[in-house]
């Protein structure tokens, strides 16, 4: 990915690498799977919880995606492994890259290929979605919004997100 | 386009996260039944005009498969709910 693009009212960058881990726990489980991540999982679908610089989102009744920086990846997942909980935990760090979208019309940017009204997704909300056909984990962190996309998908995503704040930068 | 409330995110969203998924309470019988008996329930289904009972996946979203009653003649999801649940009651003939 070449040089972040910007705009007076939108900025796309390519996000470093980080551990990415999709968590498939019952509810029961779950605050036991939050204590070997030592990540707290969301109640409800859609929240994002965060302890330091980890976070978790709640994406379903029983499924998490959990990020990290890349160096916690391998504790996180020997800590979960030796909890003996009767879930699942995959490590997805290179299947998704991320992009952050940021700026006052990154909502009105997104709009471009998600249907859903971001306007009633809070920030420390999100979700998984979809943008132009491609299945993305949409994450409303403090500063903007942050795009999860499989990496096969990403240049053809980031491709579509720059053409749109072309269109901006003429209309806006 | 559709708006459909997921009873699983509990929230009301676009159709183009959802798939459909044919028709809800289908139950499998046992292998032992006739030809004709495993012909209807691989083959044979209820086509309403009116108040039809289908299965719609949340694809995009929780990724849960659910419920929907939609109306076949206005094209209005009546009602949504967890799979399992029994299909509830919908006054009329037609959805109003």
């Amino acid at each position: 990915m070449d040089e972040p693009v910007k705009t007076m009212s939108t900025t796309v960058e390519a996000l470093p690498a980080r551990a990415r881990f999709s968590l498939r726990a019952t509810e029961a489980d779950a605050a036991a799977a939050g204590e070997a991540l030592a990540v707290p999982l969301g109640a409800t679908i859609g929240e994002i919880a965060v302890a330091g610089d980890r976070r978790s989102l709640r994406l379903g009744p029983d499924e998490w995606v959990v990020v990290a920086p890349l160096e916690d990846a391998a504790p996180m997942a020997g800590a979960f492994a030796a909890s003996g909980i009767a879930g699942s935990l995959v490590e997805i760090s290179n299947r998704e890259v991320s992009f952050a979208v940021s700026g006052p019309a990154a909502e009105d940017l997104l709009a471009h290929g998600c249907p859903r009204d971001l306007s009633r997704m809070a920030p420390g909300r999100g979700a998984r979605t979809v943008f132009d056909g491609l299945s993305v984990v949409l994450w409303h962190v403090e500063d903007g919004f942050e795009v999860d996309v499989w990496r096969s998908y990403a240049p053809f995503l980031e491709a579509l997100l720059t053409a749109a704040q072309r269109e901006l930068a003429v209309t806006v | 386009m559709l708006l459909i409330h997921c009873p699983y995110c509990d929230e009301t969203l676009p159709e183009a996260e959802f798939t459909y998924a044919g028709e809800a309470h289908i139950v499998r019988p046992d292998p032992s039944v006739s030809d004709e008996t495993w012909r209807d329930f691989l083959y044979i289904r209820s086509n309403p005009k009116g108040p039809h009972a289908e299965r719609w996946r949340h694809a995009h979203g929780c990724a849960r498969y659910f419920n929907a009653i939609r109306d076949t003649v206005s094209d209005r999801v009546l009602v949504t709910y967890k799979a399992g649940e029994p299909r509830p009651a919908i006054a009329g003939e037609h959805g109003q």
